[in-house]
């Protein structure tokens, strides 16, 4: 539900200086005029602002592959790679600088054949044989491009647009800007690898200068999938109704002279209380058909994992939540796309793991006419090196790779941008992270140049200085 | 700052701009045209090249000269017939409440008052019995000996080195990937405390921390003061790095902590292009971070042989003892090495076995990729030999390792080393405006100065932050003691005269009383007069004292009155406000409350057990276990929060959700949200429960018995005060819902319920409005 502010002077722009009582007074007083939902989500007046555009999406759910996975293997096909293989990069493509190859070492054409596939006769690997199969829903951008061809800048720029740790995440934005769309779940949650988190690590949920219930919320499955949603050893969340119920009364028998922060005070405690009713039911996959299951892979082996946390994110938006950062890859070195060592053998046993649960989700997304409102995105911190590295492998390039986008006013079949010849920069059309989040924004109806908060003298927002809406993929 | 001083000329730094590429902002103007008079620039040495006359001209308010205004002589009717001689803060506050029509509140009652007061000097609550005893001090003077008394207690310094560290961004990791921790930067910490404890001028506080290695070079604690400069995040990983980049990502750092923790200013604005807001010209920044031109990070020890042979010796005397279990680890991993090693081997093509038996030098171009693939190929990761060891070894291994680790907390401290900068040896350093704030197209060279004043070109470096320092901490410097005073004020009463405590620029709130913090600035730099309202000396305490001795600050908070309806967001301070205790005096107020709180001052920071799913947070490629290698005095677990381990990437989330800055960036203003996690949190969490447990325990072993006597205990030890007989009631109700939920008395399963009843009845307590707030 949107609750707009009464007072829409409000606007979006919220001064950091701003406490907030004084905006929840100047939106003309009492708690009467919010919804509880804005104060779950803490910084009432930041929460529910009615979008500026028509919004093609109220939901995102980042699929997020740690590491870099190679984008001439994927989604971008270089038949040129494979004629230099073995050979050095001819001069003309200029120097490859990243963290770890030497200079001169030589091409590796792809490990995988491209096929066209659907209407649109995307070209998308064999590595993704699911994938594939809805190739018609994907607008692939392959002329992205970051700034640091280290991971952890690296990936802080693809989720909070800077370099540097400590800006907030883009679900952080999101939730500043929209608000929770139900009352019941954090509004910005974060599904990790299981076997460890990526480099960059928990500032990539953080809410960074905005009010900390911006943050990203980590969610794992099981009886207590949040963080302190129940005491230890205990999963009856309904014994605890009592203290619930003498927290208020003692709260209302106070002497103060009530004000907003001490009813939203009290509020945050009744949310509480639902949120630990809401969220095992909301993580129980119990609950899926064997059907559904099926489609996502939740009882195979090499699905079971990935597929049980894409499940997850659909339940999840079904349910209200707005921003879903799913990882894939995290931990050891072999948990995550980071393909140094043999490309190959890599991409092969990560993409078995994902490609059946991805597709599952946009096709179960859509058959439950969830697509057009929810946006799928799928990319990560950089692509892969034309040249090898450590003979099978490939290094970082963050010069020029590919990243893809569906659903939620997206369209279809799409390819924008392109790279040289041998998939090594971004050519044409290419697309800085400030353009990719102003087009995110932009699906959320959110105009990204009027999405600010003043912080430390700047009125900070998620683009920084720059971005471009690709309207060329957009329906 | 008296008003003898001379008129103010003011300068700009005309010429340097220019020669920026062509570059030319929209904003004309020097940066502090009040601070860069001719006799400031001859008091810090900068003066001869100043280019005086065509002066860009900034008529912003904080850039003007501090003057000291006479606080306003109004009397209010309410006052009127008695000449009492009025506090100035009143003074300034009453007489803008007057221009509104508005009344302050009335004043707020003594319990109320001692919470505040102990909560906002000490950063715990007051004990029940120290409330008593102030409640029961009827002496004209007992405020001020409350103030006092709190003012010279350890636990002040504890408190208010938060804020300063949350400006400082303090943190003891380094952040990013690796996120590894910085030896003994905990020493900076403490520093500030001591610093605090002993009312350290803030002049000499600032100076320290900029120069205090050019100072003292041979004082320990000074050089540790330097830590400042490298309190923020610092980009350290391998690889093929730019160390060009990196360097300026340091200097960038430093000249931004300046910028925003002692001036009020985004210059970092200024790295990439003229400042858009403010008259800070892109030359301006890189003239600042020539200061620190050949500084970097040093680790300085202080030569002690025979202390480094006494470590050196223990050291080795754990290592024997690990030996032993090392090899027994080596033991077991040996044979499932060498198999895996083995299938390896027989899985290279034969191509690429024959390429490795070729000699390196003598191998080919397709030969040495070949060989290279073999090589990778046969790169076992821990991970990979771990999976093929069967699970009973692997158990023996774990139980192994852990061994070794707990053999590992044995070791000795390290030799002490003061984690501060240093100038480098050798030739000076060249600093370049930097074209887009790109290290790799530089523009014209510019030499130290500080903004708005062109340097002498000859300067000795090893002088210049000697000279910054002056130049920040000179008392015509119209920013830093605005800055500061106003950081004093925001934490005393929730919002500051300016509510954007880290930016007086121009796009940074106005003050909502500019004579007012004037007069506190002039009045904080004057020299001491033995009464704070004529002068503080740089101090803290006597700032502190000074605006906590007001009427201003003892109103009360409750919203009533004219004020609910023509200033509802209290801009002009015509009540207290009630605040949210913030993370760390929530922390600290539930240890106390359980009356388990450690008081212990300083040294090497604590690591708190974390729950299994925090745990996991921690950023690894290698085995995850010994990542967050807990204290084993479990009685520093309680230690204040201040003391706790903070790592950039993992923050434990009871304070995290309570809007605990996130170390990154400076911090002068914290958020205060509300929201579902915090109850959570409050509700579930293990240091919760732990101390509702703690509070139980010290009801069930009490003289009361009775559970009315026992629930007023209760309320004492966590509000300071007795519960009305509605409160007793409502416990009551809690308290016999949770005895009949474990069953009949007599039953096994009520055997716990007593104590359960307890501990749900003081986490209930622990969790009211009343006791997250300060009123």
């Amino acid at each position: 539900m949107h609750h707009a502010l009464e007072d829409q002077s409000a606007g979006v722009h919220l001064p950091g200086a701003l406490s907030r009582r004084d905006v929840l007074s100047r939106a003309g007083g009492g708690l009467g005029s919010l919804a509880l939902a804005t104060i779950l989500h803490g910084e009432a007046s930041a929460a529910p602002q009615p979008p500026m555009y028509p919004a093609t999406a109220k939901a995102v759910i980042f699929l997020y592959m740690v590491g870099g996975p190679s984008h001439i293997e994927t989604f971008d096909p270089k038949p040129a790679l494979r004629k230099l293989d073995g050979e050095p990069l001819p001069q003309s493509f200029g120097e490859i600088k990243s963290q770890f190859i030497k200079q001169g070492t030589p091409v590796m054409g792809s490990n995988w054949e491209f096929n066209r596939h659907g209407r649109s006769g995307l070209e998308i690997s064999t590595l993704y044989p699911h994938l594939a199969t809805c190739a018609d829903d994907l607008a692939i951008v392959r002329s992205c491009h970051s700034e640091s061809f280290v991971h952890a800048p690296a990936m802080y720029q693809v989720v909070t647009g800077r370099t540097q740790a400590g800006h907030p995440s883009i679900g952080s934005w999101t939730t500043y800007g929209l608000g929770s769309i139900g009352d019941n779940l954090p509004a910005f949650c974060v599904m990790t690898q299981p076997e460890g988190l990526p480099e960059g690590g928990a500032p990539m949920w953080g809410s960074g200068y905005l009010p900390a219930a911006h943050q990203g919320t980590t969610l794992r499955g099981g009886s207590t999938p949040i963080l302190h949603l129940a005491p230890a050893g205990q999963t009856d969340p309904r014994k605890e109704r009592r203290i619930f119920d003498y927290i208020r009364e003692v709260n209302q028998l106070s002497g103060d002279v009530s004000d907003s922060d001490l009813d939203a005070r009290i509020a945050s405690y009744e949310l509480a209380y639902r949120m630990q009713m809401a969220a095992p039911e909301a993580t129980d996959l119990s609950r899926e058909s064997r059907e559904t299951r099926d489609l996502y892979g939740v009882d195979q082996p090499e699905t079971a994992e990935f597929g049980s946390r894409c499940l997850l994110a659909r339940r999840l938006v079904e349910r209200g939540v707005r921003f879903v950062l799913l990882f894939s890859g995290g931990g050891p070195v072999n948990f995550q796309w980071d393909a140094h060592d043999n490309v190959k053998e890599n991409h092969d046993r990560l993409c078995r793991w994902t490609d059946r649960p991805i597709a599952a989700l946009l096709k179960d997304l859509k058959r439950r006419g969830m697509l057009d409102s929810t946006l799928v995105v799928w990319g990560s911190e950089f692509g892969r090196t034309p040249v090898t590295q450590n003979g099978s492998g490939r290094d970082h390039n963050p010069a020029g790779y590919s990243m893809w986008l569906a659903g939620g006013g997206i369209r279809g079949g799409t390819v924008y941008g392109s790279t040289d010849e041998v998939g090594f920069r971004a050519v044409e059309n290419p697309v800085h992270m400030r353009d990719f989040h102003a087009t995110i924004l932009r699906c959320l109806g959110i105009e990204h140049t009027r999405l600010t908060y003043l912080h430390n003298g700047r009125r900070e927002r998620l683009t920084d200085i720059g971005g471009q809406v690709i309207e060329k993929i957009l329906r | 700052m008296g008003k003898s001083e001379p008129p103010m000329q003011i300068v700009g730094a005309v010429g340097a701009r220019s020669t920026v590429s062509g570059r030319r902002g929209s904003m004309s103007g020097s940066l502090l045209v009040g601070a860069a008079s001719l006799g400031l620039i001859s008091l810090i040495g900068l003066g001869s090249q100043v280019q005086a006359g065509s002066p860009p001209k900034t008529t912003h308010w904080s850039f003007q000269p501090i003057r000291k205004p006479a606080p306003p002589n109004a009397v209010s009717g309410r006052n009127s017939g008695a000449l009492v001689p009025r506090h100035p803060i009143d003074a300034f506050v009453e007489s803008r409440l007057n221009e509104r029509g508005l009344a302050p509140a009335p004043q707020a009652d003594r319990r109320t008052l001692i919470r505040r007061l102990t909560l906002d000097l000490t950063g715990i609550p007051p004990t029940y019995e120290a409330t008593q005893e102030y409640l029961n001090d009827r002496s004209p003077g007992a405020y001020e000996n409350l103030v006092d008394r709190l003012l010279a207690s350890p636990q002040f310094g504890v408190r208010w080195a938060q804020h300063w560290l949350d400006v400082a961004r303090f943190g003891e990791t380094n952040g990013f990937e690796v996120d590894g921790d910085r030896a003994q930067a905990w020493r900076y910490r403490d520093w500030v405390v001591d610093a605090l404890n002993s009312d350290l001028p803030y002049d000499r506080f600032i100076t320290l921390q900029i120069a205090g290695d050019l100072l003292e070079p041979q004082s320990f604690a000074s050089r540790v003061a330097t830590g400042f400069l490298r309190a923020g995040p610092q980009h350290i990983v391998g690889g093929n790095q730019d160390r060009a980049e990196l360097r300026q990502e340091w200097l960038t750092e430093a000249v931004t902590g300046i910028g925003a923790g002692i001036l009020g200013l985004t210059i970092q604005c200024a790295r990439c292009h003229d400042h858009k807001f403010d008259p800070i010209p892109q030359t301006d920044y890189y003239r600042l971070q020539a200061y620190f031109a050949a500084v970097s990070n040093r680790d300085w020890k202080p030569e002690n042989p025979a202390e480094d042979l006494r470590i050196k010796a223990a050291r080795e005397a754990i290592e024997t003892r690990q030996r032993p279990i090392n090899e027994a680890i080596a033991a077991i991993e040996k044979p499932h090495r060498e198999r895996l090693m083995a299938e390896r081997r027989a899985a290279l093509t034969r191509a690429q076995a024959d390429a490795l038996a070729v000699a390196p030098a003598q191998r080919t171009a397709a030969q040495r990729r070949l060989a290279e693939e073999a090589q990778t190929a046969l790169k076992i990761s821990w991970d990979q030999l771990v999976a093929v060891i069967p699970p009973d070894e692997r158990v023996r291994r774990s139980a192994l390792r852990r061994q070794l680790f707990d053999i590992d907390l044995e070791r000795p401290e390290p030799a002490p080393v003061a984690p501060g900068v240093a100038e480098a040896t050798g030739g000076a350093v060249a600093t370049h405006v930097l074209i887009r704030g790109d290290i790799h197209t530089p523009g014209p060279q510019v030499t130290e100065g500080v903004p708005a004043v062109r340097a002498r070109e000859t300067q000795p470096r090893a002088e210049g932050r000697i000279a910054l320092a002056a130049w920040l901490t000179d008392s015509r410097n119209p920013l830093t003691a605005r800055v500061y005073v106003n950081r004093v004020w925001k934490h005393l009463f929730g919002r500051g005269i300016v509510a954007t405590p880290n930016d007086f620029g121009r796009f940074g709130a106005a003050p909502t009383h500019p004579e007012l913090l004037d007069w506190l600035a002039a009045t904080f730099t004057a020299p001491e007069t033995g009464d704070a309202a004529g002068g503080c000396g740089n101090r803290l305490k006597q700032l502190i004292r000074l605006i906590v001795t007001s009427r201003t600050y003892r109103q009360s908070s409750n919203p009533t009155g004219s004020g609910v309806k023509r200033d509802p967001s209290n801009e002009l301070f015509w009540r207290q406000n009630r605040e949210r205790l913030d993370a760390e005096a929530l922390r600290d107020s539930m240890l106390a409350a359980a009356g388990s709180i450690n008081p212990k001052l300083g040294g090497p920071p604590v690591r708190v057990p974390l729950e299994p799913e925090v745990y996991d947070q921690i950023f690894t490629e290698g085995e995850p276990d010994n990542l967050w290698e807990v204290t084993p005095d479990r009685s520093e677990h309680r230690r204040r929060t201040l003391y706790l381990l903070r790592k950039r990437n993992v923050r434990l989330p009871l304070l995290a959700v309570f809007d605990q800055p996130d170390m990154m960036t400076s911090c002068g203003a914290r958020q205060s949200s509300i929201h579902a996690l915090q109850a959570l949190s409050l509700m579930n969490s293990d240091f919760a429960r732990q101390r509702a447990a703690d509070v139980a325990d010290r009801l069930l072993s009490s003289k009361a018995t009775a559970d009315a006597a026992r629930i007023t205990q209760l309320f004492r030890w966590l509000l300071q005060r007795d519960p009305t007989a509605a409160e007793v009631r409502a416990a009551g109700r809690l308290l016999s819902a949770t005895r009949q939920a474990s069953g009949p008395p007599g039953t096994a399963s009520n055997g716990s319920a007593e104590r359960t009843a307890w501990n749900e009845l003081a986490l209930g307590t622990l969790n009211l409005n009343e006791f997250a707030f300060v009123r």
